[in-house]
């Protein structure tokens, strides 16, 4: 199996490091990044624990393709209680770190406690240390990474926090290779709040898998038939920018704080205006696309901005000026925060003080002011300290209660509900809160060929889009390949050297969803949490095809029954005990 | 035969490397690869640099035995006649000569003549190049 086994455990509060075996049962079912990280949270949190305190845990998680030639294998999963919204949290993360922790021998890192000074941990395959970190605390990610990589090599896979993650920032990211992120839920907070600055992993060992000869055969074919395909490249030529047009063009492109769904600027920030700044093509390992865009104006590079950036960042702020858009994104990166909860927060505070409730001294399309503003939230700085704390505080201490776009306190992402109706499904069970990757059925729906305006069937839907996307990103897959389910049970049968059937992944991508939702109810969310702003319901959007549309809150909530019926759950929410019985929990 | 990098297609994914150590050695670990992508940011800035072999012969030379040959534009190893010395791995001046964890000498035979690394290489940034010796 591709699995080294091992486990390395390291607690902060002790200087403890220690191996222990990979609980196998665990693996079988779970199969690592999301599933596996989120099931070891789950079984190793208290309940009720202060997510900023030491006994949260920090959970980095590989998997049965990491350091594989399998293509798109490279992410890493990080999971925690999340400092932003006290539900489960995981994300995932580029870049090289995974594949390093993988040849140092390792399927997961979990940390525990908070050292007492700064730290950094450094783990060189069997070698691990917890070297003092103090003369690295106070600065920015770039920074911080262009002196570990002097100091211990850039060919190391470096994770880090900037000001924003030292200072517990409820948006605050972790970086890596500098404008990679694991962005939201406030991971990067974890991580400051266990005083830990950086984590640099260099391996060398093997990744051995039971069948050398047939993978390279399958991956070999893959490559070529079902990765370079016209459909995958665009995320090659273009990347995410390219759903700016899709986007704007369904009317759900979030504009002034999700008063529009279409922007008039749209066209000086989509696919065709990045393209013309020239960006580099950057990979992660094993990766056959290259979704990162290099590109540098002046003193600023990034790699991007995503589509995420684009529209949370542009066009929900008000700003159509590209340049400014990737200066806001840098700073962003560099003091270490979330572009898409930055820029709802942003678009908030521009919203407020346009309609006179309080005034945040920003108003919609001032780029001067919004230049200065990652920074200000980073470092909780000036009016930035009570930005920093996030959408849902603001609106609760100033007013805005029905335009705080945000579900269990995390920022939305940009696609709007009332133009896909099943991505308001999709927000709304998020265990996370309000977040795109935990399940994309708008790409069936409003960029696809069903119906956006109907509850018909989507349930359903956003079922097997959850499904789809937890099993992808258990097995651990990027989301750019477009991969079928059973071309991932070609795959992981290979690797794993037994059949494992489309079913097999189906049940166990239901079991890892429920494993969100058990220890989002063992905290205590109820059912009512499972909901949207107040405009998506009453506030008709403007223009193009959903122009006049909420999703009503009627049709949300018939919606929600539905789903939760099709899941197995009680009218609460709750995972019958039937359910688990079913799914071997 | 030389390979070249072009590095404005190279896009650092490592599947050369991840190949490599596949086919000569029946792992994956870039570590163990003959040749070496390097990718990544300095000062704020994509660099894209390949390591080789160019059949400088430094580890033809080092090698006590007589095991390493150079003939037909391309490195061939006996491993019969190696002894595991390691010397031609600190010669050669790219890092790219590995001994493996079960003890073979890894070095870059550019595959019988067809070269996986370029094979593989899904942005055709790693070419042939026919030299005359």
């Amino acid at each position: 199996m591709s699995y080294t086994g091992k486990v390395l455990r390291v607690n902060l509060n002790t200087g403890d490091v220690s191996r222990e075996a990979l609980n196998k049962d665990w693996a079988e079912k779970y199969f690592g990044g999301k599933g596996l990280g989120i099931k070891y949270v789950y079984e190793e949190l208290r309940e009720g624990i202060d997510p900023l305190s030491s006994a949260n845990k920090l959970i980095l998680t590989t998997g049965p393709f990491t350091g594989t030639i399998v293509p798109c294998s490279g992410r890493l999963a990080l999971a925690a209680k999340s400092p932003a919204t006290g539900t489960m949290l995981d994300c995932s993360i580029g870049g090289r770190f995974a594949t390093q922790l993988k040849f140092a021998g390792y399927d997961m890192l979990i940390i525990e406690g908070q050292a007492e000074n700064p730290a950094c941990l450094v783990i060189n395959d069997d070698k691990v240390e917890i070297r003092d970190a103090s003369y690295l605390w106070g600065k920015s990610i770039f920074e911080t990474e262009s002196q570990l990589g002097e100091e211990l090599g850039r060919e190391s896979g470096i994770l880090s926090i900037g000001t924003a993650g030292e200072k517990l920032v409820s948006i605050a990211c972790i970086g890596t290779e500098y404008y990679r992120q694991a962005a939201r839920g406030g991971i990067g907070a974890v991580m400051g709040s266990k005083k830990l600055k950086a984590i640099v992993c260099s391996g060398s060992k093997d990744v051995t898998v039971p069948d050398m000869p047939g993978l390279l055969k399958l991956v070999k074919r893959l490559i070529w038939e079902d990765v370079l395909t016209d459909a995958n490249l665009g995320i090659y030529t273009d990347g995410t920018p390219q759903i700016v047009d899709m986007s704007n063009s369904a009317g759900v492109l979030p504009t002034r704080n999700y008063q529009d769904g279409v922007f008039e600027g749209a066209s000086k920030i989509n696919a065709a205006a990045i393209r013309r700044l020239k960006p580099r093509k950057k990979a992660c390992p094993a990766c056959a696309l290259g979704c990162g865009n290099y590109i540098r104006i002046g003193d600023n590079a990034v790699e991007g901005p995503e589509y995420e950036t684009l529209a949370l960042v542009g066009s929900n702020c008000g700003v159509d000026d590209i340049e400014a858009i990737i200066k806001f994104n840098a700073e962003c990166d560099d003091v270490g925060i979330d572009t898409i909860s930055a820029g709802n927060i942003v678009g908030f505070a521009m919203e407020m003080t346009e309609r006179g409730i309080k005034d945040f001294g920003i108003r919609f399309g001032d780029i001067e002011t919004y230049l200065k503003m990652p920074r200000l939230i980073g470092c909780q700085e000036g009016m930035g300290e009570e930005l920093s704390r996030g959408v849902r505080y603001l609106a609760k201490k100033y007013g805005g209660i029905e335009f705080a776009m945000e579900v269990k306190g995390l920022e939305l992402p940009g696609y709007d509900p009332r133009g896909s109706w099943s991505m308001g499904l999709a927000y709304a069970t998020a265990y996370r809160g309000g977040c795109h990757m935990a399940g994309f059925p708008i790409a069936s729906e409003a960029f696809g060929a069903i119906d956006p305006f109907t509850i018909e069937g989507k349930a359903k839907l956003t079922i097997d889009a959850q499904h789809y996307c937890t099993i992808k990103f258990s097995l651990i897959l990027c989301d750019f390949w477009a991969i079928s389910l059973e071309t991932m049970s070609e795959l992981i049968s290979c690797v794993r050297g037994r059949e494992i059937s489309v079913a097999e992944l189906e049940k166990a991508a239901e079991r890892i969803w429920n494993v969100g939702r058990l220890f989002n109810v063992r905290e205590g969310f109820k059912s009512g949490e499972d909901t949207l702003p107040d405009r998506i319901f009453k506030d008709p959007l403007k223009s193009g095809t959903p122009a006049g549309r909420v999703l009503p809150r009627d049709q949300f909530d018939a919606m929600l029954r539905e789903y939760y019926q099709l899941r197995g759950w009680d009218s609460n929410g709750i995972p019958t005990p039937e359910k688990l019985k079913e799914l071997e929990m | 035969m030389k390979l070249v990098l072009d590095t404005e297609r190279c896009t650092g994914c490592g599947i050369c490397e991840l190949v490599c150590s596949a086919v000569k050695e029946g792992v994956f670990n870039p570590r163990m690869a003959c040749l070496k992508i390097h990718s990544g940011y300095r000062k704020g800035d994509l660099i894209v640099r390949g390591e080789f072999c160019d059949l400088c012969l430094e580890c033809v030379e080092a090698c006590p035995t007589g095991a390493i040959t150079s003939e037909n534009g391309s490195l061939s190893i006996d491993q019969e006649s190696c002894s595991e010395c390691g010397l031609c791995v600190d010669a050669c001046p790219y890092g790219i000569i590995n001994l493996s964890s079960s003890g073979k000498l890894l070095i870059c035979d550019r595959c019988g003549g067809s070269p996986e690394c370029v094979g593989w290489c899904p942005h055709e940034a790693i070419k042939k190049e026919e030299s005359a010796t």
